[in-house]
């Protein structure tokens, strides 16, 4: 396969992604969205470790995979947080900051 | 047709088809779930890919730790957080899918324009040992950064979700 339908799929990914990220007021809903985003561009970097016969594309997919595991760490412990002081996980009712 | 085209002719439509599926669907349960199909196909992506390797760690990490994580959240806080469809701002809801096409459209554009450079022939050594020499090699401070952000993100997630003391707790308080 060509790597271009990779980064293709790649792009389609990212874009399905961040329209959840703007579209989901759940919060669980707007990690998971974010989630597919890092996940189609590991994609893209490993169609390019491929092409490009180097395996730094692969490594750096797995630091993406190390920093996906940390960002939900502390995304849940925040959704839980926000469960426990507001009545939902909706982020429009996390507005305190708000000016 | 080679292994690797009926690999991405089966694989991507599956992970696409998902993915659409994990943004669209207002229950976060569902959409836990349908990532997780997404984070599998992903993994079959890599082995046609030739990383193997990448393609386990996927699995094990991402659809297995990860998600199992995150179901357990979604379980613990209850599946009545079904998000209720907005009324306030419908401007969001068409910027949404806005967004995405505009997004896409952007992507697509500059990757089929060409501008890629030319592939090397030959094919990397997608085993464990060059993955290793590498890893341990060139990227040693990034690995060692990385086992940091870890710890950091563990003692952030308990400070952040354990219960606040309140007054009860301290009973000197009053």
């Amino acid at each position: 396969m060509p790597t271009e339908a990779y980064l293709l799929l790649g792009a389609l990914l990212f874009a399905l992604g961040a329209a959840g990220v703007v579209t989901r007021t759940n919060a669980l809903s707007v990690l998971i969205a974010v989630e597919l985003m890092l996940n189609a561009v590991n994609l893209t970097f490993v169609a390019a470790a491929r092409r490009y016969a180097e395996l730094d594309g692969t490594v750096v997919a797995f630091f993406v995979i190390t920093v996906a595991a940390a960002e939900v760490a502390v995304g849940l412990g925040i959704v839980i947080d926000l469960a426990r002081r507001k009545t939902s996980v909706d982020v429009d009712e996390a507005s305190d900051l708000r000016g | 047709m080679t292994a690797e085209q009926a690999i991405f002719a089966i694989a991507g439509p599956i992970c696409v088809i998902a993915a659409a599926n994990a943004v669209l669907r207002r229950d976060p349960l569902t959409a836990a779930l349908s990532l997780t199909v997404t984070l599998f196909s992903l993994a079959v992506l890599f082995l046609g890919l030739g990383a193997p390797f990448l393609a386990g760690v996927q699995i094990a990490v991402y659809a297995g730790a990860i998600m199992v994580l995150l179901i357990f959240v979604i379980m613990l806080l209850g599946v009545s957080h079904v998000e209720m469809p907005r009324l306030r701002r419908p401007a969001l809801q068409l910027a949404g899918p806005l967004i995405a096409v505009a997004l896409f459209g952007v992507l697509a554009a500059a990757i089929l324009r060409g501008g890629l450079p030319p592939a090397s022939g030959d094919t990397a050594d997608g085993s464990v040992d060059a993955l290793a020499d590498l890893l341990f090699g060139r990227y040693t401070f990034a690995f060692e950064a990385a086992s940091v952000l870890l710890l950091a993100a563990l003692v952030a997630a308990v400070v952040v979700a354990r219960k606040r003391s309140t007054e009860h707790e301290w009973p000197g308080r009053r």
